[in-house]
């Protein structure tokens, strides 16, 4: 026992820097779990105040700016609107206007840097945002909600190694996935479209709307290259995203209220397999 | 020794701000990325146990890692570079030993010794934060590239820092 005691007292510089390398490296590999203890939610909190108090002191800097992007959003969504009322006389499903819900909200922290990119916006459970909601913004796709505290959010957008988005050539709806490789914030991969499908540079590439996360057709980007290996059954294509990530402000928050129906089909299904 | 408390705690929030708020915002050329905050661990005071060095690099790290959500990469790299310090400095002792009440800067030892040092250090540890990032060694060659390239920056940045933060203090 003594024995053991001394190596403990004699190697303690050893065993803690041990003991502290693989507590991170466990976190690391496991991906996360950090993110679920109860300590995360209070720290979340914390560091998204400070995120808060500076994200105020940006917005005070940049105003002008950010004036000028809404006002042209606001001009869009006029058209839109207007488009909407012209068209109006022919639609009979009013259930469609809905099903989707956009809660505004503001980013707080990003980076575009890292490969595991994230970005934290400032509503929480208490604007009722749940985890594996969408995230869009005035220019296309933005990501999904992966952790909720009371007031802020994080994302996991589209520019992280680890985030796939389903989503579809627009003109011919052919569907793939989107991934990235880390390089640069402006481009993704798409993955998964077969070599038979006619492909062009240029092409709009919209969200297929297979899953609840995102409804269909919400802009990802236009395709500026595209390959084929011998003995690859799959294209390789680049996708030039249309969201500026780097000036990301204003997002929104798509709440699905057939969320949970279409689960419990979905579930139904595995329980019949 | 322990009054400089207070102004170990300063550079340890001002250099989390500075990396989290300015620096992981800028890219230079689209690869490099300096990760300065590392400052902190090379300035702790020459006489500081080892252990205490190795906690605080962890500290740091994962303060870092909390801010930006990047799971515990910095962490890794931080508690390996807290825990190798005195190795690092023992490396570049000169003849007779660190004087007492001295600081590891290049006031007191000259910027061939702080250069020699920051650069062995920094080498370190951003091989093992890219390599955490990457986690693989595909594009390996790119992966170097980006460690040399950034810390030439960090290096650089570090340096400049030295020459502006501590000629106020000598007169």
């Amino acid at each position: 026992m003594r024995t053991i005691i001394n190596f403990i007292l004699k190697q303690h510089n050893i065993i803690i820097f041990l003991a502290l390398e693989i507590y991170a490296i466990i976190i690391t590999i496991t991906y996360s779990d950090y993110h679920h203890n109860i300590s995360y939610s209070i720290i979340n909190e914390f560091i998204g105040n400070i995120h808060n108090a500076y994200y105020s002191l940006y917005k005070y800097v940049n105003t002008v700016d950010e004036n000028k992007k809404l006002a042209n959003q606001n001009a869009e969504l006029l058209t839109e609107l207007l488009n909407f009322k012209d068209n109006n006389s022919f639609a009979t499903d009013s259930n469609i206007e809905k099903i989707y819900k956009a809660i505004p909200a503001n980013v707080v922290y990003l980076n575009v840097h890292q490969r595991t990119n994230y970005i934290i916006i400032n509503k929480g459970y208490n604007d009722s945002i749940e985890p594996d909601m969408g995230v869009i913004s005035s220019e296309g796709v933005v990501g999904v909600v992966k952790d909720v505290s009371a007031n802020f959010s994080t994302i996991i957008p589209i520019i992280n190694v680890n985030a796939h988005i389903s989503a579809k050539i627009k003109k011919n709806n052919h569907f793939g996935t989107t991934t990235w490789d880390g390089k640069n914030y402006r481009i993704v991969q798409l993955c998964n479209i077969p070599y038979h499908v006619k492909v062009r540079i240029g092409d709009t590439v919209v969200t297929s709307g297979f899953s609840t996360i995102f409804p269909e057709g919400i802009m990802i980007g236009k395709i500026i290259n595209y390959n084929y290996s011998e003995g690859n059954d799959f294209y390789y294509i680049e996708i030039q995203l249309s969201t500026d990530f780097n000036s990301l402000n204003n997002v929104y928050v798509i709440k699905n209220s057939l969320k949970n129906e279409y689960k419990k089909i979905e579930n139904k299904i595995k329980d019949v397999q | 020794m322990y009054n400089d408390i207070p102004k170990h705690i300063f550079r340890f929030i001002t250099l989390i701000l500075l990396q989290v708020y300015v620096l992981n915002n800028f890219l230079f050329l689209n690869i490099i990325n300096p990760y300065v905050y590392i400052y902190f661990i090379l300035l702790l005071p020459f006489n500081i146990p080892n252990f205490l060095s190795t906690i605080l690099g962890f500290s740091i790290g994962i303060a870092i890692d909390y801010f930006t959500g990047s799971l515990a990469i910095n962490a890794i790299a931080t508690t390996f570079l807290g825990f190798l310090r005195p190795f690092i400095l023992k490396l570049f002792a000169p003849f007779d030993g660190y004087e007492p009440n001295t600081k590891p800067t290049i006031e007191y030892y000259g910027l061939s010794w702080w250069l020699s040092y920051s650069s062995l250090a920094t080498f370190i540890h951003h091989t093992i934060l890219f390599f955490s990032e990457t986690f693989n060694f595909h594009n390996i060659f790119f992966t170097f590239g980006k460690i040399i390239l950034s810390s030439f920056f960090t290096i650089l940045l570090m340096t400049l820092f030295q020459y502006l933060f501590n000629k106020t203090k000598s007169q």
